[in-house]
C-alpha cells in the first residue's frame, strides 16, 4: 500500500519509516545492560625456554605445581616441560578425591589425573602426590571439603587403594592428607593426632596392598607455634610427637615438610620457637627422638614470597637469594632430606594476592627471574 | 480515510518508541547511593600495609589512597570511615555490605566484573623505562638495543626485562644484579647504565626527589591499573566516583594526590 502512493508521500513515509527503524534501535541500544567491556589481557607469544635437559647439579631440585585447576593438556604438559627445563626433578600436586570420586562409591574420573600423572612421567618429573579433599557423599551437609569423620575413613582408604592401583609404575610416592594440624584441613574442627594416626593406618595398609613398593608419607604438617587448646591449629612439632605418640610409626615410610622461611634466610638456624625454613631440622631431630631417621623427608611445600602488599614477604632479590641457598642447603647439609619442592611452581589464573609472588611462572609461562636463577644454578650456566 | 490512519499509527508508533528510548536511558535509583547519603558516612575498606597507597600513622589512615577516598567523600558530601582489613577479605567485605567501596591499590581484574563495578583507573602502577633527562637516543623500548639496562633483581620489571632480552632484544645488556629499583635507578643518574625498567611508584618517588636526574620517555610498557571496587549494582556511586576522579584529573590534583613527579 505504501509502495504504491504518490511519489511526495512515498517520500515522506519512506523518511518515517527510516526515523522509526532508528529509533527502535535507539530503543534496543538504551536497555542494553551497560558495563565496561574491556578487553582480557593478550596471551603473550610463548617464550621457549633454550636451556637443554641437561643433567641437573641438585636431584633435590622440586616444586609445589597447582595444575588442579588447569583443565589445558597443552598448559599441563608445558608446565612440567618447563620445571625439568629449570632442572627440578620432583613435584608435589593436590589430587582431590571430590574431583575422581565426585558422586558415588562406584565411579570414577580418572581423565584429569590421568593426564597430569603422564605430562609428568613424560618430563621426568617424579610426582609427590596428595590426597585429601571429601566428596559431598562421604560427608554430612554443610560441612567443609576437609571433613571426614571416623565413619568414613574406609570410604577414604578404598579410594586410595583405587589411586595407588590405578597408577602402579606410573606415581610411587603418596602423601595422605595435608596439614591435619590446623582445624582449616581437619574439617573446622581441633586438630585430632590420634584421629589422623588412625586414618593413616587405614590409608597405609590399603596402598601397600595395592603396590608393595609405593612410598607412603606422613601428611605435611602447617608450621606454627599454636598451644594446645587453640581453636586454629596445634604446633606441628607438637602434633609430630603425638602422632608417635599414637602408635602412627609403621604407617608411613617418610615425613613430608612444610617449610616456608617466611622473613628469615635459609641458614637461619632452626629452634622449635622459631617458624623459618630450617624448622624442618626440628621435624627431623622429633624423627630421631623415636629413633625413626632411617625414613627420608621430603619438603613437599615451602618457599618465600616477594610482594611488597604482604607483611611476611621477603624484597624480591632476597627471594632469589634465599630460593637458591634453599636448595643449596637441602643438598649440602640435609642428607636426609630427598626433595624441596617449594610453593609453587605457577596458578593458571592470577590470584590477584600475595599469593601471585609465590609463583615462579606466570599464568602465561613467563619465567619469572627467580625461575631462571634457579636454572642456571641447576644446569650450571 | 486509511492514508490517514496509517499516519496516525505512525506518528503514535514514533511518539512511543520516543518514550521508550528516554526511558531506557534513565538510570534505575542507585540504593547504595542513597544509603550512604542518608547515613552521610562513605565507609571505604582497604588493607593499610601498603604504603604510600595505604598506611596508618599515629592511628590515622594515611596515604594516596586516603586521600582519593576524603576527596570521594567529600564530592558526596558525606564523612569518610576507614575499615582496614586484610588484603585477602577486602572483596568478601565489599560482598557482604560492610563497606560501601574498597580503594586499596587494587588491579582492574577482568573476571571480577560480574560482581563488582570498578571506577575509572585512577593510577597507572605498570611497569617504566626510565633514562636520563636529556638523552634523546633512547624514545622507545625498541631503542635498547645494545644498551645497558638495570632492574631490580626478581622483580617485576626484571622479569619484563628478562622476557624482551630473549625475545626483541637480545643484545641487550641487562643487568639484573641491582637490589632495589633505587639503587639501579641511581646507577643510571650516575651514567653507569643507559636506561633502567621499574614500577611506577618507585620511579615517581625518585623523580620527585631528583627532579631533572631521569625521564620517562615512554608511556608504561605493562599496564597496571588501580581502580575503586564498588558493589556491580551501585550505578550511582560509581557514576560520581568517576566524576570525582575525572575532575580531580582534569585540575591536576590526582597527579599531586598519587605523588606523581611534577606536581
Amino acid at each position: 500500500m505504501l509502495l504504491r502512493s504518490s511519489t511526495g508521500e512515498f517520500q515522506t513515509r519512506l523518511y518515517a519509516f527510516v526515523i522509526l527503524f532508528a529509533s527502535l534501535a535507539a530503543l534496543l541500544a538504551g536497555f542494553l545492560p551497560r558495563f565496561p567491556v574491556p578487553q582480557p589481557p593478550p596471551t603473550p607469544t610463548p617464550t621457549p625456554i633454550q636451556n637443554p635437559r641437561s643433567e641437573v647439579q641438585n636431584q633435590k631440585i622440586g616444586l609445589h605445581t597447582r595444575l588442579t585447576d588447569e583443565p589445558d593438556p597443552d598448559n599441563i604438559k608445558r608446565e612440567f616441560t618447563m620445571l625439568r627445563d629449570m632442572g627440578a626433578t620432583w613435584a608435589t600436586e593436590f589430587f582431590p578425591w571430590a574431583y575422581i570420586q565426585p558422586s558415588d562409591r562406584n565411579h570414577f574420573d580418572w581423565a584429569h589425573a590421568d593426564m597430569v600423572a603422564d605430562a609428568a612421567q613424560a618430563a621426568g618429573v617424579t610426582l609427590l602426590v596428595r590426597i585429601d579433599s571429601v566428596p559431598g557423599w562421604a560427608r554430612p551437609a554443610n560441612s567443609t571439603w576437609k571433613y571426614l569423620d571416623r565413619d568414613h575413613y574406609q570410604d577414604y582408604g578404598d579410594f586410595v587403594f583405587a589411586f595407588v592401583s590405578h597408577f602402579r609404575g606410573r606415581i610411587s610416592h603418596y602423601i595422605i592428607w595435608n596439614e591435619p594440624n590446623t582445624s582449616a584441613e581437619w574439617g573446622q574442627r581441633p586438630p585430632d593426632p590420634a584421629g589422623y594416626s588412625d586414618l593413616l593406618k587405614i590409608a597405609y595398609k590399603l596402598a601397600k596392598e595395592a603396590d608393595p613398593t609405593c612410598e607412603v608419607l606422613l601428611a605435611g604438617l602447617a608450621p606454627n607455634l599454636e598451644r594446645e587448646g587453640s581453636a586454629v591449629a596445634l604446633d606441628d612439632l607438637t602434633y609430630l610427637n603425638k602422632l608417635y605418640d599414637a602408635g602412627a610409626a609403621p604407617y608411613f615410610d617418610a615425613v613430608a615438610v612444610h617449610a616456608y622461611g617466611l622473613l628469615s634466610p635459609p641458614d637461619d638456624p632452626s629452634s622449635p620457637r622459631k617458624l623459618n625454613f630450617a624448622r624442618a631440622e626440628e621435624t627431623y631431630k622429633i624423627m630421631a627422638a623415636w629413633d625413626d631417621t632411617a625414613k627420608p623427608v621430603y619438603i613437599t611445600e615451602g618457599g618465600w614470597n616477594d610482594s611488597p602488599h604482604w607483611s611476611y614477604a621477603v624484597t624480591p632479590p632476597q627471594r632469589v637469594e634465599y630460593t637458591l641457598g634453599a636448595y643449596r642447603k637441602a643438598e649440602a647439609d640435609w642428607p636426609w632430606c630427598k626433595a624441596v619442592c617449594l610453593w609453587a611452581s605457577r596458578f593458571p589464573k592470577p590470584q590477584y594476592t600475595y599469593f601471585d609472588n609465590y609463583s615462579f611462572l606466570t599464568p602465561h609461562f613467563i619465567p619469572k627471574a627467580v625461575y631462571l636463577e634457579v636454572q642456571k644454578y641447576a644446569t650450571g650456566q | 480515510m486509511r492514508r490517514w490512519l496509517v499516519d496516525v499509527i505512525l506518528v503514535g508508533a514514533m511518539v512511543l518508541v520516543g518514550l521508550l528510548v528516554w526511558a531506557g536511558q534513565q538510570r534505575p535509583p542507585d540504593r547504595y547511593l542513597e544509603k550512604i547519603k542518608a547515613a552521610g558516612v562513605l565507609r571505604v575498606g582497604l588493607d593499610p600495609t601498603y604504603p604510600p597507597f595505604e598506611t596508618i600513622k599515629d592511628g590515622k589512615v594515611e596515604g594516596y589512597d586516603a586521600e582519593l577516598a576524603r576527596a570521594i567523600a567529600a564530592d558526596l558530601s558525606v564523612r569518610v570511615e576507614f575499615d582496614t582489613l586484610a588484603l585477602d577479605t577486602l572483596y568478601d567485605a565489599l560482598a557482604a555490605g560492610k563497606v560501601d567501596m574498597l580503594i586499596s591499590a587494587l588491579p582492574f581484574v577482568y573476571e571480577r566484573q560480574a560482581d563488582v563495578r570498578y571506577s575509572a583507573p585512577y593510577y597507572q602502577a605498570g611497569q617504566v623505562l626510565l633514562v636520563r633527562a636529556g638523552d634523546k637516543s633512547i624514545g622507545s623500548v625498541a631503542d635498547l638495543r645494545g644498551k645497558r639496562v638495570g632492574v631490580e633483581l626478581g622483580s617485576a620489571a626484571d622479569t619484563q626485562a628478562r622476557l624482551l632480552a630473549r625475545t626483541a632484544m637480545p643484545d641487550m645488556q641487562l643487568d639484573s644484579s641491582y637490589n632495589s629499583p633505587q639503587e639501579a635507578m641511581a646507577t643510571l643518574s650516575k651514567g653507569e647504565l643507559d636506561a633502567a625498567i621499574t614500577d611506577n611508584t618507585s620511579a615517581q618517588a625518585y623523580l620527585r626527589d631528583h627532579p631533572n636526574s631521569l625521564t620517562l620517555p615512554t608511556p608504561p610498557i605493562t599496564d597496571e591499573p588501580y581502580v575503586v571496587a564498588m558493589p556491580v549494582q551501585a550505578t550511582g556511586l560509581s557514576a560520581s566516583v568517576d566524576a570525582t576522579i575525572e575532575r580531580l584529573r582534569a585540575s591536576g590534583e590526582l597527579g599531586r594526590m598519587m605523588g606523581l613527579a611534577g606536581h
